[in-house]
């Protein structure tokens, strides 16, 4: 890109010569064949490390351990953290929805307690929001919270909890009245899932990895103080974390699976009909259109830096990636598995793999990414409703009763 | 900057679209499907009264100097029109090889004429994506038959690569459409492109590159292809806006047909391939206006995505509309038609994933 200014050029190169030397540590090599618990505590010391170097928290305010800059400098960071594969991604959730979420609507005296170790790696946050009775239809979240004088006793469960094993906090929507309309009846909290009466169940997931999990809260007492915003605003509250999450969708470490590079180095090994498998037309035609599509996402993310740059607020094509990622690493990952014919079949969930760096993981991750943060459906609908102007759809639950 | 347009990008574009939507109307093109060999004089007026011709060629020249991001804007709204003549693309193609490989007096013979529109061009390049079948030359002169060439039934000047009898080498050139050439329009499915065989039988032609002549061919076919890109995400975007617009009109089963996730989702799909055809071409806008990066990997980039964006679009918007839609009084055909047309005319989807292919594949060590 030309357009950015050379200030934002001069934050680049420094952000690139903080992290060349880091590479051999924490980089993409690093990490490979890490278990999950090892690749955690990795991520954890390349957190503090940047914290310690003023790289933790860039948009956030100096006086809870931020470097108080722009979104600009926060889109660059990430950019290049993750074109060296650092481990990122356990902080994602915590640093992108519940800490902004708390530096919104919490006190100074919480913000001062729990920002800065948040920062630090110390902790990791979770967000409670899905049901088994809800995931999309947010609003018809049942966990309650009753009211009991200076605290709010919460009991119900929580599922699909990404790193909740791992955390120590979270934010959660409970219901607070029964009897209003399910959108009014919601109330956000932040709570500590060390407290007594909180029980972690990890979930394996379909690859064999448990990142997510069941949270049960069995009468579960949170002080009043504890809570975000109006008493039957956890909608609302919730609505806003989702968004707040928008500007980290572009800066997604999993972004396609592995680099295209990958597949045409397997492609050049492999034979297909007693010739290079890359000179095949169909597994070219698979390359050029790879290429074409990532290099679309690469200009919409380019082009929201710009915007952000020009002080304007980036447009909702950054929905974008999360539906078309997913769609290309399936098909890069298909093209793959098929030219390593049987071998395709490998897959050692024991080793641990990374979706970046082993074709099978990717592809056996491709469902996730169709569902977790949105479904696709939820995607074309926010699409279709909130950019193009076309109707809801149909929604008894909003009828009048 | 043209990621983000500025005012006076953005008032390129208000202006085409205010002359465009008073003096041009999809209804125009209508008739000319059912001619061969025809196209719009006054659509070809408004792109001349408007220096649309002259908008990438200097002021010494008689042009607007404007470069190519001008040009890109308003291709986009032309394609949003689906404008009646293809010379604003393959005219380009002319005076950027003009620009980049003819003499002083070559272009001081023909860059003035086609600035103000009073000579039109045409490009006859597919072949040097895939070095494909070439007209033969022989001591300046040339012989053989084109295939179909967008605006070959009227334009005044051909550049095409053609291959040296002599050398076996290709050769960039210039030929003058006169008398010499004998242009046979050719009936398609999109009349309005002027869609002609020529023929050739020692024609005198004038050279313009001799040196790596094939790949001066493929990146100025790459030039016209991120033009062309731009006209067919104007395309796109037309179509999704109807499709939008329609949906929230017609109703069906007490509900608008937008309620419906089958169709509300097709047209979110839509948008969602049209925004990758816009990234990758504002990408290799970028690119032509600093002569930067790999011009030809990111117009191949362009020019897949915006296949894919115009295809879909143009296809769905029909499906969403219903029976009325693949009527002959509906616009949506037009749209269909040219879809389908500017996805041909520059080498197909194969030929461009080829280039693209290549280009990435070399990119990575072995
Ligand atoms: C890996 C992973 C990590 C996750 N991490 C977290 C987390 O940390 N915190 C958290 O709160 N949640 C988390 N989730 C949950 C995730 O947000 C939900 O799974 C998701 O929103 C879908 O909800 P659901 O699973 O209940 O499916 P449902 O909402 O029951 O959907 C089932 C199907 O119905 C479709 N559907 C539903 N409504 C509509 C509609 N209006 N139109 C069309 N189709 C519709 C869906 O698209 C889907 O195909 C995670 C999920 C995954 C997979």
């Amino acid at each position: 890109m030309t357009s950015l200014s050379p200030e934002l050029e001069a934050f680049r190169d420094r952000v690139v010569a903080f992290m060349d030397p880091h590479v051999a540590e924490y980089g993409q090599a690093a990490r490979l064949g890490l278990s999950l618990d090892d690749d955690i505590a990795l991520a954890r010391r390349w957190q503090a490390t940047k914290a310690a170097a003023g790289y933790a928290g860039l948009t956030f305010p100096t006086e809870y351990g931020g470097a108080g800059l722009t979104q600009l400098e926060q889109v660059i960071f990430v950019a290049e953290e993750a074109a060296r594969g650092f481990p990122a991604g356990y902080f994602v959730i915590s640093l992108s929805m519940p800490i902004p979420m708390m530096l919104r609507y919490a006190t100074p005296e919480q913000k001062a307690r729990f920002v800065p170790p948040a920062l630090r790696g110390e902790q990791i946050w979770s967000q409670l929001f899905s049901e088994p009775s809800t995931g999309s239809d947010l609003a018809a979240v049942r966990t309650r919270a009753v009211r009991d004088g200076e605290d709010w006793i919460i009991s119900g469960q929580k599922v699909w909890t990404t790193f909740a094993q791992y955390s120590d906090y979270g934010v959660i929507v409970a219901r607070t009245d029964p009897d209003a309309p399910k959108h009014r009846g919601l109330t956000y909290f932040f709570v500590d899932l060390k407290a007594q009466g909180v029980t972690v169940r990890p979930i394996r997931q379909l690859h064999s990895a448990a990142e997510f999990n069941e949270v049960f809260f069995d009468d579960v007492r949170v002080p009043d103080a504890w809570r975000l915003g109006g008493v039957g605003d956890g909608f609302r509250l919730a609505v806003e974390t989702l968004m707040i999450e928008r500007y980290t969708a572009a800066a997604d470490e999993t972004g396609f699976g592995p680099p295209l590079d990958a597949l045409i180095s397997l492609a050049r090994e492999a034979q297909l009909d007693g010739r290079p498998a890359l000179e095949d037309g169909r597994v070219r035609a698979v390359i050029a259109q790879a290429y074409a599509t990532q290099q679309g996402l690469l200009a919409i993310s380019e082009k929201s830096i710009l915007e952000l740059a020009a002080g304007r607020e980036p447009g909702p094509e950054g929905s974008i990636h999360k539906l078309v990622g997913a769609r290309g690493r399936r098909e890069v990952a298909l093209c793959a598995l098929d030219l390593l014919g049987t071998d395709g079949l490998r897959f050692d969930a024991a080793a641990h793999p990374r979706p970046k760096t082993d074709f099978a993981m990717s592809w056996m991750d491709q469902p996730t990414l169709r569902i977790a943060g949105g479904t696709d459906e939820m995607l074309l609908n926010t699409v279709a409703e909130r950019i193009l102007g076309l109707p809801q759809d149909y929604r008894p639950d909003k009828l009048p009763r | 900057m043209p990621f983000l347009l500025d005012d006076d990008h953005r008032q390129i574009v208000q202006e085409a679209e205010r002359v465009l939507s008073d003096g041009w109307s999809p209804d125009g093109l209508r008739h000319l499907l059912e001619r061969v060999g025809a196209h719009d004089d006054r659509f070809w007026t408004t792109c001349r009264d408007m220096g649309w011709t002259g908008i990438t060629i200097s002021e010494d020249h008689g042009g607007l100097g404007l470069g190519p991001i001008a040009l890109c804007l308003t291709a986009e709204v032309v394609g949003r029109f689906v404008g009646g003549a293809p010379f604003l693309s393959t005219g380009y193609g002319v005076s950027e090889a003009l620009r980049r490989f003819g003499s002083n007096d070559q272009q001081g013979r023909y860059l003035a004429g086609l600035a103000n529109g009073e000579r039109t061009g045409a490009i006859d390049l597919t072949s040097a994506l895939d070095g494909g079948e070439r007209l033969a030359w022989t001591d300046g002169r040339l012989s053989g038959a084109t295939g179909l060439v967008a605006a070959g039934a009227w334009a005044d000047l051909l550049v095409t690569v053609a291959r040296d009898t002599a050398t076996g080498g290709d050769v960039l050139v210039l030929v003058a459409l006169d008398e010499q050439a004998h242009p046979e329009p050719v009936q398609t499915f999109d009349n309005s492109r002027g869609y002609a065989v020529l023929h050739f039988n020692s024609a005198p032609a004038e050279v313009l590159a001799t040196e790596h002549a094939g790949d001066a061919a493929l990146e100025l076919l790459a030039r016209v292809a991120v033009i062309v890109a731009f006209e067919q995400l104007g395309g796109a975007e037309a179509c999704m806006e109807r499709a939008r617009n329609f949906a929230n009109e017609r109703q069906a089963f007490g509900q608008p047909i937008g309620k419906f996730q089958a169709i509300k989702h097709r047209i979110a799909e839509m948008y969602v391939a049209n925004e990758l055809a816009r990234g990758n071409a504002l990408r290799a806008a970028l690119s032509l206006r600093d002569d930067a990066g790999d011009l030809v990997l990111r117009a191949g980039a362009a020019r897949l995505t915006a296949i894919d964006a115009y295809e879909f679009a143009a296809t769905e918007a029909i499906q969403t509309h219903g029976a009325i839609g693949i009527t002959w009084e509906h616009d949506l055909h037009l749209f269909f038609r040219r879809s389908r047309a500017l996805a041909l005319e520059l080498g197909g989807r194969g030929p461009w994933q080829d280039v693209v292919a290549r280009r990435v594949i070399a990119g990575v060590a072995a």
